[in-house]
């Protein structure tokens, strides 16, 4: 194998762009409770439907790593609406037409996803199919590479690592709310993502004004100061 | 890809290579076992359950009657990952424990070693007669590693002397690449699995000491693991108990750790 080392999911995600083609590829780290943050993106807009998917907790990526397989929506304006409401509509505003997503696993253990966005409707044919999934299969096969040259006492490979402490302040946040308001961690993290959505900002943003106490919710209603 | 290899694990192909122990054409069955075993592992959920199936699969693919996996662990050394029977479990148990046998060579720089009866064999005075007690007389080890990582060892035992050859030998190699590989997968991805698992409670469980006490991150943080220290308890554990019950078990040190001048 090809020596692996740091830029390789950089590398990985624009060739895949080329190659398959699609407009912009985003490789992110899945978990049971969900996005994990990501590790890159091709593009802005492909950096934005990662943020979006992770905001709202809902998207393609969400279903292809619950499921298990990929996800393949040749015309989002179709059926992203009924789908996925909030992601769908936020999308097809920024200009995606179709989004193709495929699983990172490992048995039954999940590691990510690669998302595919098109600014063009229509489905992947066999050979694009065929494409899409051998770079899903290396994307893999990159992130066990990582994972293996972690060093030994850290458990995750520093570009691993700086994709989820991307996150730190949304699971703080999500313990914060959930005392503030007198609700469960899943409820908590419901309603930052209600708060982000309503206010049009990021889940992250709204996260950090949580920990720096700038923002507060209170039990009861969804509101907050 | 999770998918396509799901559809293939449904395919009746490789399913006719069960207990091929001791058949003749080793060779062709052998690769029919590997194949299988590639499609079986995208069925673990864990690194118990690659040892599991390598085991089952050296019990199908060599002449042993038992067999163990010793694993390297990257803070204390070898450790046993997993055996058919009790036997072995002893048997593995004893190499670590007199830090002699099969095993220790075979982990530094040996690919194989081969014991054709444990009751003559002179190279490990105390290991050899008590595993020939265990009623196991010979022994085949095969060491377990990839191109980046050494991960331990496979060890194929048999209750008659003199059980393997050279053929067994190169059969446990080939099949010892191969379970070398999968176990790397399967660890690498459960590591980093937990890992990401584990800051995503750590980080719930700062939030809700931040919320209650009114401390930054760094105070939660610090709180947390001195709770862990204190009392020898995971990290990890500590913040699964606190965001389940809502609170440090009864000796919370947290007073005094929001008070302490050198957590500030």
């Amino acid at each position: 194998m090809a020596e692996v080392g740091d830029g390789l999911p950089e590398q990985l995600c624009r060739a895949c762009a080329v190659a398959v083609p699609v407009s912009g590829v985003g490789l992110a780290l899945m978990t049971s409770t969900g996005h994990g943050g990501t590790i890159t993106a091709t593009d802005r807009r492909a950096s934005m439907m990662e943020d979006l998917q992770a905001t709202l907790g809902e998207g393609p990526c969400l279903d292809a790593s619950n499921d298990g397989q990929p996800v393949l929506q040749s015309d989002l304006a179709a059926t992203g609406p009924a789908r996925w409401p909030g992601f769908a509509a936020a999308a097809l505003d920024a200009g995606v037409a179709a989004v193709f997503a495929f699983p990172l696993q490992v048995g039954a253990i999940r590691l990510g996803v690669l998302d595919l966005y098109r600014d063009t409707t229509g489905s992947l044919d066999r050979p694009q199919l065929a494409e899409a999934l051998a770079f899903a299969e290396a994307a893999t096969t990159i992130l066990l590479s990582l994972q293996d040259k972690a060093t030994p006492g850290e458990p995750l490979h520093p570009q691993l690592a700086e994709a989820v402490e991307s996150r730190r302040e949304i699971h703080q946040a999500t313990g914060m709310v959930s005392v503030q308001a007198g609700v469960g961690l899943t409820d908590a993290l419901l309603r930052l993502r209600a708060h982000a959505f309503s206010s049009e900002r990021s889940l992250i943003e709204v996260a950090k004004d949580v920990v720096d106490r700038r923002l507060r919710f209170q039990p009861e209603d969804d509101h907050h100061e | 890809m999770s998918v396509t290899h799901t559809e293939i694990s449904r395919a009746p192909a490789a399913g006719g290579f069960r207990d091929v122990s001791g058949i003749p054409g080793t060779d062709v069955l052998l690769a029919g076992g590997l194949a299988q075993l590639a499609v079986e592992l995208y069925d673990v959920a864990g690194i118990d359950d690659a040892v599991r199936l390598v085991l089952a699969y050296a019990r199908r693919t060599t002449t042993c009657d038992c067999a163990g996996v010793v694993l390297v662990d990257r803070r204390t050394g070898l450790k046993t990952g997993g055996a058919t029977d009790r036997r072995v479990e002893q048997a593995d148990q004893l190499q670590l424990q007199y830090n002699e046998g099969p095993c220790v060579p075979v982990s530094r720089e040996q690919p194989s070693v081969l014991v054709s009866d444990t009751i003559v064999d002179p190279r490990w005075p105390r290991w050899s007669p008590r595993v020939a007690e265990l009623g196991l007389r010979s022994v085949l080890t095969v060491r377990l590693c990839t191109a980046r990582s050494n991960l331990g060892a496979l060890n194929l035992y048999a209750i008659h002397p003199g059980r393997f050859t050279a053929d067994d030998e190169t059969t446990a190699r080939l099949l010892a690449q191969h379970a070398a590989v999968a176990i790397a997968t399967v660890r690498d991805a459960s590591t980093s699995a937990q890992a990401i698992e584990t800051r995503t409670l750590i980080g719930r469980a700062q939030g809700v000491l931040m919320e209650r006490f009114t401390i930054d991150a760094d105070q939660a943080f610090a709180v947390l693991r001195r709770y862990s220290q204190d009392n020898n308890i995971k990290l990890h554990s500590v913040a699964a108990d606190l965001i389940s019950t809502r609170r440090l078990p009864t000796r919370s040190p947290v007073a005094a750790a929001v008070r302490s001048p050198a957590i500030g």
